[in-house]
């Protein structure tokens, strides 16, 4: 067979790139991986809200979706506390903890 | 289906961004030029009317004010063309998220899949080119082909030279366009290469596609079988956005401002290009094994040089260590004989959590002692610590800082 697959060898043997310009690139790309949450509407918080107090109240598991370091994350667990004067609540699932706080929370369901 | 692959060319790019920031130029002939008064004070970039004076780039400053003496001449800004080559790419990936730079100036974009979206391939070109005027009073030319070096070649030959700036090469075109233009014209063909082909009886770029694979194979080896595919159109690279993923070799290389000559001056350029080297690979937490040194001799007319490599007894990112080795290897190949340039480079590549600790040696406190002047440098500016060596008339430690790709920031 005469044609070969070298995969991107030709181009990426053949170009110039100062460090500074694949640092930017770079960059560029983690930027684009920043995950930006939904804007939620007051009646998705107090469906948040509602699901959050009912958890509490009936020990049932949810399943929370929130926002860590510009990425998106999951936690489902029990909640073990909700701190209203400093925003946060406090998820549990076995021997492992997560601490959210409300404002990184943009999701909130039954598993 | 043929993939449509699209090569984003922007003409005169420094010259260009100077243009689009100052207004006041517009009607002027306009170069970038390095600093006349060392080596890198070379024509960088033309503006088209620079050009039609007869100016090239890499002519130098001397030679184009010669030529057209009442052109404006500007000090590159590299940082803002780097700055403007990444919005570029943005302004590329709203169109499709396959994009892929080439250089600062040229970008590969897959349309494959954004028809329904954006329009036939034509359209798409044209609004890219009207998005990158309207942003940054930019020309782009578009190449269009099915693969990247038909989408490159359409660019270079005939996009940058026709009114609308856009040219698409088909498979079935290609072999009307193409093959006629001599094989000098060939993406991957340098002075060298032409000369052999030649002397083969290879004239054009179709007299390539014609010529016997297995001959260009015995002669060229892989390298005469991908000759013969670019000829014949044929190219299975893909549009990548992973290709800057992984680093395979770390490398700087300097044109120094005038010729070294002795042992000892050459010697300081070294390890300052060491410590460049052993620094990046700090940063990105690497360790290499394969140490490559690079020089050119001072005569244009006799061109003298080497390019030899070592492998290291174990994986290193430590200044002191590398220089040695450098050193050594310089040595051996130098013919004493004045220099113009000199390079280095790391390569073979592992994560720097995966070190061999001597039995012998104290490497612990050597290796820290990097990480911790990487540290002050970060902190403090690139000049923050320096080593006694870099203060001598050789030293080029505290003029490369303020600058990249060795023209000022």
């Amino acid at each position: 067979m005469s044609t070969l697959d070298r995969k991107n060898k030709l181009w990426e043997g053949s170009r110039m790139f100062l460090p500074e310009h694949r640092k930017n690139l770079l960059e560029h790309y983690q930027e684009a991986q920043t995950f930006t949450p939904p804007i939620l509407s007051d009646e998705a918080w107090q469906e948040i809200n509602r699901l959050i107090i009912e958890g509490l109240h009936d020990e049932s598991p949810l399943l929370i979706y929130y926002v860590k370091q510009k990425s998106a994350q999951q936690f489902c667990g029990f909640i073990e506390k909700v701190n209203p004067y400093e925003h946060w609540l406090k998820v549990t699932n076995g021997q492992t903890t997560c601490t959210i706080h409300f404002k990184n929370i943009y999701r909130v369901e039954y598993p | 289906m043929d993939s449509v692959i699209f090569l984003v060319d922007i003409q005169s790019f420094y010259a260009s961004i100077e243009k689009a920031q100052n207004p006041s130029l517009q009607y002027r002939p306009v170069v970038v030029s390095g600093d006349p008064k060392r080596r890198s004070g070379i024509i960088l970039a033309a503006c088209p009317i620079a050009k039609s004076y007869g100016i090239k780039n890499a002519d130098t400053l001397w030679e184009a004010e010669q030529k057209c003496p009442q052109l404006v001449v500007i000090r590159p800004r590299m940082q803002l063309y780097l700055d403007i080559s990444i919005q570029l790419t943005k302004i590329l990936e709203r169109f499709s998220d396959q994009v892929e730079p080439y250089s600062i100036d040229e970008q590969f974009i897959d349309v494959g899949g954004s028809e329904k979206l954006f329009g036939p391939p034509l359209v798409i070109a044209q609004k890219i080119q009207q998005a990158i005027w309207e942003e940054h009073h930019l020309y782009a030319r578009i190449g269009i082909g099915p693969n990247k070096v038909l989408a490159k070649m359409a660019c270079d030959h005939f996009a940058k030279k026709n009114k609308q700036g856009i040219f698409w090469l088909t498979t079935a075109n290609f072999q009307e366009h193409l093959w006629p233009l001599p094989i000098e014209n060939m993406f991957g063909v340098g002075r060298r290469m032409s000369r052999n082909l030649r002397q083969m009886g290879i004239r054009t770029i179709g007299g390539l596609a014609h010529f016997p694979i297995e001959l260009l194979k015995k002669r060229f080896g892989i390298n005469g079988n991908v000759l013969w595919m670019t000829a014949n159109g044929i190219d299975l690279s893909p549009v990548s956005t992973h290709s800057f993923d992984h680093q395979k070799a770390i490398g700087h290389h300097m044109t120094l401002p005038r010729d070294y000559r002795t042992a000892e001056e050459i010697r300081v350029i070294l390890l300052e290009l060491c410590e460049e080297v052993c620094r990046r690979a700090r940063t990105h937490h690497l360790l290499g094994k394969t140490l490559h040194v690079s020089c050119r001799g001072a005569d244009f007319e006799i061109p003298t040089g080497f390019h030899r490599q070592i492998t290291l007894a174990d994986f290193t990112n430590q200044t002191m260590v590398l220089f040695k080795q450098a050193w050594q290897l310089f040595l051996r190949y130098w013919n004493e004989q004045a220099i113009r340039s000199l390079g280095i480079q790391l390569s073979k590549l592992i994560p720097d959590n995966l070190i061999q600790f001597s039995l012998f040696e104290n490497e612990n406190k050597q290796i820290k002692i990097g990480y911790v002047m990487d540290d002050i440098k970060k902190r403090f500016g690139d000049t923050a610590i320096l080593r006694a060596i870099s203060l001598t008339s050789a030293g080029q430690a505290i003029e490369r800082s303020q600058k990249i790709g060795g023209h000022y920031k």
